[in-house]
């Protein structure tokens, strides 16, 4: 069970206002709640019999603020045709529904919702997904609409909403399907076969008799089959599609060597004579299929990340009429030239231009800057962007297919697309080995037709058998997989294996500054009272008035004690007023505050804030964006390639940064396609990029730098984008990763030193026809256990 | 040695039914989110009040 503290709501585990009423009894105790949709959400859950849930909950919930009336009202509009028939799949006469599921933290919340929605005669099936925060739902479409659908997960505190998967996804989930079914069969098949096997290794020492002996091969060539030709067809066919496109890749020598030792294991039991080497298969197979299965899997969670970002960009927009009516439809119905009003709070729909009112936008989507930007009449909104103090009226200017934020969706995808590509070492390699295997084999098998045309085949057997090169074969993955749990141990997502050779080359590592050097959220830094009251009471003050603003800055002004102020108005671009003990009190920029302090100009601050009551200045504060953990100590450590820092900021405060940091080249106020560009001149000189950004504004330049690395907490778009994802927030994991590929790179030569020395040594006994076949077995088997022993040593050396 | 030729086939078909029954569950998803079901176990079902119990719909084409 999840304990809440006292003090703090019992739903949401937020912090209670000083004067709050809102308990009810939950659990046989009464409870306290934040606000009224807490309190009607636990009263939900208790009233359908389903308090179990927060016995069993392992998070808290998601915040239930918004009041039930206001969402029932916006998600009516899902009930248009035009929307139903998107969303919605008939089955029979049952329609299916995909929906995204904000706040679904927990396997309590799934049952909660599984339950709640089960109860509901209308509804036919219901399967939640927790890790990708998703839910499925067939029902009875003419008992139940859409809407009402969703109320019920507004009803218990989910936000629910429609989506559809994209191709890419569906893909995905076929493959992952077919993966697990393939691994399944190997894994099971194979423990038949080793089982047999080990009869038939009691046999060598004599008491099995010959025609058990025979019937135990007739049953492993059985049982071997399917897992050489479906499950290994993994390999194969990525052996033929790379041979197809006139290239040897790595699966080439992998499934000869399966195909290879099938075939001669078949022959030898068709025939009653020489050895069978299916276990050796059937694990060989199983083993590398883990392998390719997480590499798969984590490949999809990327994707799937990705998909529920659709969910981020606004759907619907408050249409203004002509006749002044206010209407809500569908964002891509909307056309250039028609009227929209966009309320605090919202997500701007489309691109637009201000006709009526003043607001300030966060517009960190698509910027990265987390300072506001003041807009005013004839000023463009774009799309994707919030609206953060006063309701606007905006002409729509281009419809939402080319609206700022899908611009920048399309420049990830054409950078992604041009990404240079870098030759697997193991890839090279397996081409010229295959070559030279290939070439001996015949010429033996050339010699002995001669020579002794009876055994020439056999002896043509044993030199590939020899020269299986299964540990060639795990040199690299097994490196691989290890290295990825050690990152993984380190906070690190790695999706493609292959960058960790890559990494070895980097020579300019790339920082975007607000968001990934920086938090993106001002800070107090400092702060002067220049009142007699005390330093308590002042930032309370403060605090209490703030609370009342949607404003980032207000974030910065925190406290537990909010009192309630009467009068609030909101400034754009200027500050907030308010009521408070029948005092006026005014903070924002010192302008409006109408206090003059001498500005300092030794520190170049975020803003500077000043409060002051009844026109008698009180405090200033200064805000900064403060570094994220470990930044300075990273930056010390790191001593590979040079550094360049690439932001959308001014030229002072992007020099202070670099000047702190010691970071030699900064490029100040580039837009994300300049940011793209700047690293492309870069990469046509050759040089190999490692770019760490965080927003939306970063997912270009992160899809066509040669590594990318997303920050913690960084946007799903930029998430998407990059190749790593850092789980925490400390910077030194890039250091870690540093040398997590160094040391990998290093255990890669050292397989294949060891697993090419042993198939060279052991080639002319085969090839003189010297090498007895169990002799082959023996040294394969023991060669692919030194690799994959060896490469283990990446995740059990000790951290410096 | 010769119950041998009973007891390997009969093993085979137990594993021939074992790998449908395993591609009956990922076909039919049951693999496609391994997180939470280990905590299935933990919501005891039999709901306390049984006139909550889920009521059955009606409409049964």
């Amino acid at each position: 069970m999840y304990n809440v503290a006292t003090g703090h709501c019992f739903h949401c585990n937020e912090t209670i206002p000083d004067n709050s009423q809102f308990c009810t009894e939950v659990l046989h105790e009464q409870r306290q709640f934040c606000c009224p949709g807490c309190l009607e959400v636990a009263r939900s859950v208790v009233a359908t019999g389903l308090e179990d849930y927060y016995k069993f909950r392992t998070e808290p919930a998601a915040r239930a603020d918004a009041l039930p009336d206001s969402l029932r009202k916006d998600i009516q509009i899902y009930d248009l045709p035009e929307l139903t028939d998107e969303y919605i799949s008939q089955n029979n006469q049952f329609a299916e529904v995909q929906l995204t599921v904000e706040g679904l933290n927990c396997p309590a919340c799934a049952w909660l919702i599984e339950k709640r929605l089960n109860s509901n005669p209308a509804v036919r099936m219901v399967g939640v997904d927790v890790s990708a925060r998703r839910a499925s739902v067939r029902w009875d479409k003419d008992s139940l609409t859409l809407s009402q659908l969703l109320n019920l997960f507004f009803e218990i505190g989910y936000r629910a909403r429609p989506f559809q998967p994209d191709q890419h996804e569906t893909i995905f989930q076929t493959e992952n399907k077919n993966f697990l079914k393939k691994l399944g069969l190997a894994g099971l098949l194979t423990m038949q076969v080793m089982m047999l096997a080990f009869g038939l290794y009691f046999g060598v020492f004599g008491n099995l008799d010959a025609e058990t002996r025979q019937f135990l091969h007739w049953v492993s060539l059985i049982l071997s089959t399917p897992v050489v030709f479906y499950s290994g067809s993994v390999f194969i066919i990525s052996a033929l599609n790379g041979l197809s496109a006139k290239t040897l890749n790595m699966d080439m020598p992998v499934s000869i060597a399966i195909v290879v030792t099938w075939a001669s294991s078949a022959w030898a039991t068709f025939n009653n004579h020489g050895e069978v080497f299916f276990e050796s298969i059937c694990m060989f197979i199983f083993l590398l299929l883990i392998g390719r299965y997480f590499e798969h899997k984590g490949r999809q969670k990327a994707v799937i990340t990705g998909n529920n970002l659709s969910r981020q960009l606004p759907q619907f927009a408050r249409l203004v009429a002509d006749d002044g009516q206010i209407q809500d439809v569908p964002a891509k119905t909307i056309r250039p030239g028609q009227q929209i009003q966009i309320k605090v709070g919202d997500t701007v729909p489309v691109d637009g231009i201000i006709t009526q009112g003043t607001t300030e936008l966060d517009e960190a989507i698509l910027t990265g800057e987390a300072a506001p930007v003041c807009k005013t009449i004839n000023a463009p909104v774009f799309g994707g962007t919030i609206n953060l103090s006063a309701p606007i009226i905006a002409t729509v200017s281009t419809a939402l297919k080319d609206s700022a934020i899908n611009q920048i969706s399309r420049a990830q995808e054409l950078a992604f697309s041009q990404k240079p590509k870098f030759a697997i070492a193991a890839d090279k390699l397996a081409g010229s080995f295959v070559t030279l295997v290939l070439l001996i084999a015949t010429l033996t098998f050339l010699y002995w037709h001669q020579k002794a045309p009876a055994d020439a085949l056999w002896i043509t057997v044993s030199v590939l058998v020899a020269t299986c090169p299964c540990a060639l074969g795990l040199a690299t993955p097994t490196a691989f997989t290890a290295a990825m749990s050690k990152l993984n141990e380190n906070g690190l997502v790695i999706k493609r294996t292959d960058l960790l050779e890559t990494l070895n080359k980097v020579t300019v590592f790339a920082f975007d500054k607000t968001g990934t050097l920086t938090r993106g959220q001002p800070k107090v830094q400092r702060w002067e009272n220049h009142s007699n009251l005390s330093d308590e009471q002042v930032l309370s003050v403060a605090a209490s008035i703030e609370a009342y603003s949607e404003h980032p800055i207000a974030k910065a002004f925190d406290s537990a004690t909010n009192l309630p102020c009467q009068e609030v108005v909101v400034f754009p671009g200027e500050g907030i007023a308010g009521e408070l003990h029948e005092k006026r009190y005014r903070i924002g920029n010192c302008h409006f505050a109408g206090a003059n302090f001498k500005v300092q100009q030794a520190d170049v601050y975020l803003c500077e804030v000043t409060l002051t009551g009844e026109q008698i200045p009180i405090a200033e504060f200064y805000l900064e964006d403060a570094l994220r953990e470990q930044v300075e100590p990273f930056f010390r450590q790191l001593n590979r390639g040079r550094s360049v820092l690439l932001s959308g900021d001014n030229q002072q405060k992007v020099a202070i940064l670099a000047d702190k940091l010691s970071i030699p080249e900064y490029q100040y106020g580039v837009k994300p396609v300049q940011k793209l560009a700047y690293l492309q001149t870069l990469q046509a000189k050759g040089e190999v990029i490692v770019m760490v950004g965080d927003g939306v504004n970063d997912a270009p330049v992160l899809a066509g730098a040669d590594i990318s690395v997303a920050v913690n907490g960084a946007s799903d778009f930029a998430q998407n984008a990059a190749d790593i994802i850092m789980l925490k927030d400390n910077f030194l994991a890039i250091n870690t990763l540093l040398e997590v590929s160094l040391k990998t790179q290093r255990i890669i030569k050292q397989n294949f030193a060891w697993a090419l020395g042993y198939n060279l040594l052991v080639l002319p006994f085969a090839v003189s026809g010297l090498l007895p076949p169990w002799g082959a077995v023996i040294g394969m088997s023991l060669s692919s256990l030194i690799v994959t022993f060896n490469s283990l040593r990446i995740n059990t050396q000790k951290d410096k | 040695m010769s119950i041998i030729y009973v007891l390997i086939p009969l093993a085979i078909i137990l594993v021939l039914v074992a790998i449908a029954i395993f591609f009956w569950a990922v076909r039919s998803e049951q693999f496609k989110d391994l997180e939470r079901h280990g905590h299935s176990i933990l919501f005891d079902d039999d709901v306390k009040d049984a006139s909550k119990a889920k009521p059955k719909p009606p409409n049964e084409k």
